[in-house]
């Protein structure tokens, strides 16, 4: 127990440490230096900061309002209306929270840049436009791709409450008199508005924390935000300006570390709320009539647009040598020469190696952990609990990009063969998602009597004896969704891999990136593919042989 | 004049026969109460007439509205039917005030605001919580949020009031008080009203008229007393406080057989030579020093006597059946006393089996 504290306490406080003591001193990591105030003086005056400033909020606060309002609309679609083909949009939600980000970027690009992207080129010839009418790599276009893909989490968080509200609050409306649009707005919507309001700071913080689309979208056109500048500062610069980069890190941390506290005090209330309603009913359907078929046909249109369609454009882009402008001549040009090309390429094999092995092990190693601290937090009585559980919930306020370059820093400087090797990037990963899993296996704990385990002490067992052979064989379903969750997570993840990831290391999120950044659109696109049906194999695997659904994933 | 009246109302959900073809009127400005265990169909029967459950079959009529009717399909939804509703969790809406619920109906109605503004004042100091109009439900207690959901239901006038078990979230002294309230309220108002509940002293004192439900059947109606007094079955008869019972054979209108003892009855509903059950209250029984003669006696013995301050409870063994009877305080029974059961002829029953 207390080897676990000073593990998950280490786990979260060396390496931001670190940080701070790299942004208050001079020279890089491989070097002595000295305290100084002037990293954040020079930061602060560097050019173009307060642009940076603005579009990382603007960025944030636009796909806040995109994934909060679309979540709440299939929220609401989902889980109260008699919509034809609900189950069926609720898996397709699951696809789209894994639909890697990088293979979104790719695929919207091809869709919507200005000269060649399908959008606008089948808009100019039906409206007869002189000019494109979009481009992805803007500021809307960040916020556009950004929103569609992160409104699973907003529905993550919103769905729980629309589906167990208390149906006689609108029953009582009915019965008033109201009908079904007034009902929605005056009593359905403003009972949500708690999880609204937390589902909106989550996605803000997200948003400040956004690397990948900022970074592939905004970065090459100059649009930076925190994130990309601080990649831009350690990762792309020559010589790699860690001065700025630290200073921007401990700003943005302690953005987040403030909008983290104002969620948890948010969630904190309104989980208390739920409790004393106790009962787990599921809210009554609303019969929508004929308005149902508009509903479905929406979702349709939604998932079409953010799965099917990008997913095709992906195949298709996958058995060309390069994209280009769209054509119907394309079509002659088909070729599998990709995918022979991807697979004898040198690092590839590597980072599919390394990725799978981080996913897999690197994901068990973490639901293990998170497994424990649920345990000591929530079913033992031992003094401290509460702190444990405090640190392994801190890194959920650790923006990628931070945690990575803080990472970097704290292992540079020992002496340990652990920069440069996969062991950071597992250690990265871990410290980064404890808090995600821990809060998917703290479902699965609240929820178990504890009975169980109080007849276990009973017949003689000690507590570890107790965790081993009672608590983790009960808590299969909790650890089995956790484990998915993670094994998803790893392999997309870019932020820290990407100023993690040396010569020996490479893995697959890596790999694609270099890929987007050096135009190589066949093998992108063949990896896409490949990545996406290995997600959906382990997915559909996982949720047969465990059963698991996708709202035990909490919220993030 | 009828108020309310459904023909023939059916509920299935899936396999479960939730409501089983019951027919019932209510007259106007009458308080008509559901009384029965459990998952007999009352909250099923009480959304129907809502329009918040679809009838599988059958006919429902407000005044001279037909609001369902399966065979013509007519269905008026909830939010036209004009009736008021409170729920068993009241349903207060917990980001309204107490005002901004009472007002809500109005608004849906389109009235002025300084109409509102009165017709609120005045249904909230009806129910007398005038003074508590700016607060939120969360600072109101469990007896508070009854009322303002009663007021929410009476202020725009609607044609019948329903009431789901509105009580029973509420402690027992408090449960009291309300009881006696809203039927006051009720009959001030000469709203008709439908009122469902599994207590029976609460759907006695309250009522006009009783229902009495069991397995999604409407087995008795009537008068309070008359279900008191004369159930039908011995369903019923437990379910109002009869709780002793006999197997007999009926010899003829006046005679019946238990045992090998012949007994005095009244019994002009069975036909002679008929299997019946005698039923007696426990406060009927009365427990005489053994070996006195006279109609109805039975030999007893005491197997467990309970001193209750008011009256002493004695379980007694009487010609080899169970009996009970509430004697009164001062009687001393100790357990094998050899006593003598007496049956009064006038305080029993005879039942169906
Ligand atoms: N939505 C439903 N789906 C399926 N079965 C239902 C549903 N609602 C009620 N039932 C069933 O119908 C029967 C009658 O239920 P109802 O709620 O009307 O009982 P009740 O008399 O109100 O009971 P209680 O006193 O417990 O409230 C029960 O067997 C119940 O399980
Ligand atoms: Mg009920």
């Amino acid at each position: 127990m207390v080897a676990v504290g000073v593990l998950v306490a280490f786990l979260a406080l060396y390496p931001i440490a670190w940080l701070l003591v790299g942004s208050f001193r001079t020279g890089t990591p491989f070097e002595t230096g000295e305290f100084t105030w002037g990293n954040y003086v020079d930061a602060y005056s560097e050019q173009g900061i307060f642009r940076t400033i603005r579009n990382t909020f603007v960025f944030a606060a636009g796909q806040t309002a995109g994934a909060v309002l679309l979540g709440t609309i299939l929220a609401w679609i989902i889980t109260r209306t008699n919509t034809p083909g609900r189950a069926v949009f609720e898996f397709l939600t699951l696809v789209l929270f894994l639909f890697p980000l990088i293979m979104a970027v790719f695929a919207w690009t091809m869709l919507l840049s200005p000269r060649r992207g399908l959008i606008n080129i089948v808009l100019m010839a039906v409206f007869g436009l002189e000019e494109p009418p979009f481009d992805v790599a803007s500021m809307g276009g960040m916020i556009f791709v950004q929103s569609l893909y992160v409104t699973p989490l907003a529905f993550l968080i919103i769905a729980p409450a629309f589906a167990t509200m208390d149906s006689s609050m609108e029953e009582a409306a009915r019965m008033t008199g109201a009908r079904t649009l007034r009902i929605l707005g005056r009593i359905t919507l403003p009972l949500a508005i708690p999880a609204i309001a937390s589902a909106s700071v989550l996605l803000f913080v997200i948003g400040l924390e956004s690397f990948d689309i900022p970074q592939m979208l905004g970065a090459p056109k100059g649009i930076y935000t925190y994130p990309s500048l601080i990649y831009h500062a350690i990762g792309v610069r020559y010589p790699a300006d860690y001065g700025l980069g630290t200073a921007l890190a401990m700003s943005l941390l302690l953005a987040t570390l403030a909008l983290v506290y104002l969620y948890r005090r948010l969630t904190r209330r309104s989980e208390r709320f739920e409790t004393v309603k106790g009962k787990g009913h599921r809210a009554a359907v609303v019969d929508l009539g004929p308005w149902r078929w508009v509903t479905a046909t929406g979702c349709a249109v939604f998932f079409f647009f953010t799965v099917f369609l990008p997913f095709g454009v992906l195949v298709l882009g996958s058995f060309l040598g390069f994209f280009g402008r769209f054509t119907w001549a394309m079509f002659d040009r088909l070729t599998t020469a990709n995918y022979p090309r991807l697979i004898a390429h040198p690092r590839l094999i590597d980072a599919v190696f390394n990725s799978l092995g981080l996913a897999v092990i690197g994901g068990a190693v973490c639901v293990l952990l998170a497994a424990v601290v649920g345990f000591v937090a929530i079913k033992s009585r031992l003094p401290g609990r509460g702190l444990v559980e405090a640190f392994a919930m801190l890194p959920i306020s650790f923006p990628a990009t931070v945690l990575g370059l803080a990472l970097l820093w704290a292992w540079i400087v020992v002496p340990l063969p652990i920069y440069g090797t996969v062991l950071i990037l597992a250690v990265a990963y871990i410290t980064r998602y404890l808090p995600v899993a821990l809060r998917t296996v703290s479902g699965g704990l609240i929820q178990m009597s504890n009975e169980f385990e109080e007849a276990a002490r009973m017949t003689g067992a000690g507590w570890g004896r107790t965790f081993w052979r009672i608590i983790l064989p009960l808590m299969r379903p909790a650890l089995a969704a956790a484990w998915l969750l993670m094994f998803m997570t790893f392999v997309r993840e870019l932020g820290m891999s990407i100023l993690l990831v040396g010569r020996g290391n490479a893995v697959l999120s890596v790999v694609m990136f270099d890929y987007y950044t050096s135009g190589e659109q066949g093998l992108l696109a063949a990896a896409s593919v490949l990545l996406m049906l290995m997600i959906l194999t382990v997915v559909i695997i996982a949720r047969q042989v465990f059963k698991i659904r996708f709202s035990q994933f909490g919220s993030a | 004049m009828v108020a309310l009246s459904a023909h023939q109302l059916t509920k299935h959900f899936g396999t479960t026969l939730a409501v089983d073809a019951v027919d019932f009127t209510i007259p106007d400005g009458a308080l008509a109460t559901f009384l029965g265990p459990s998952g007999c169909g009352k909250t099923t029967t009480l959304r129907m007439v809502a329009g918040l459950e679809r009838p599988s079959q059958g006919r429902i009529t407000l005044g001279e509205e037909v609001v369902f009717d399966a065979a013509q399909g007519i269905a008026v939804p909830a939010e036209h039917r004009q009736i008021g509703m409170v729920f068993q969790s009241y349903a207060i809406w917990p980001h309204m005030t107490v005002a901004g619920n009472v007002a809500f109906p109005l608004g849906i109605r389109r009235l002025p605001r300084d109409e509102i503004d009165r017709r609120v004042r005045d249904v909230l100091a009806l129910v007398q919580l005038d003074h508590l109009a700016e607060r939120y439900p969360a600072q109101l207690s469990g007896g508070q949020q009854q009322r303002v959901a009663l007021a929410r239901a009476i202020v725009f006038q609607p044609r019948i009031l329903l009431l789901d078990e509105p009580l029973s979230n509420l402690d027992a002294k408090l449960r009291e008080e309300m009881r006696g309230e809203i039927r006051e309220l009720q009959q001030r108002l000469g709203m008709t009203t439908l009122f469902v509940t599994h207590d029976q002293a609460e759907a006695l004192a309250m009522s006009d008229l009783v229902a009495v439900m069991n397995a999604g059947k409407i087995v008795q109606v009537g008068p309070p007393r008359a279900i008191y007094e004369r159930p039908v079955s011995r369903f019923v008869a437990e379910f109002v406080g009869w709780t002793n019972f006999l197997p007999v054979t009926l010899v003829d209108r006046t005679t019946a057989r238990l045992g090998d003892r012949l007994m005095q009855v009244a019994a002009d509903n069975l036909a002679p030579g008929a299997a019946a059950t005698l039923t007696i209250r426990p406060e009927d029984v009365v427990v005489e020093a053994a070996g006195a003669g006279g109609p109805n006696l039975l030999p007893g013995k005491v197997r467990t006597s309970m001193f209750m301050g008011t009256h002493t409870i004695v379980e007694l063994d009487a010609a080899g059946h169970e009996l009970v009877a509430h004697a009164p305080a001062q009687t001393t029974a100790n357990r094998g006393d050899d006593v003598g059961v007496r049956l009064p002829v006038e305080r029993m029953l005879v039942l169906s089996p």
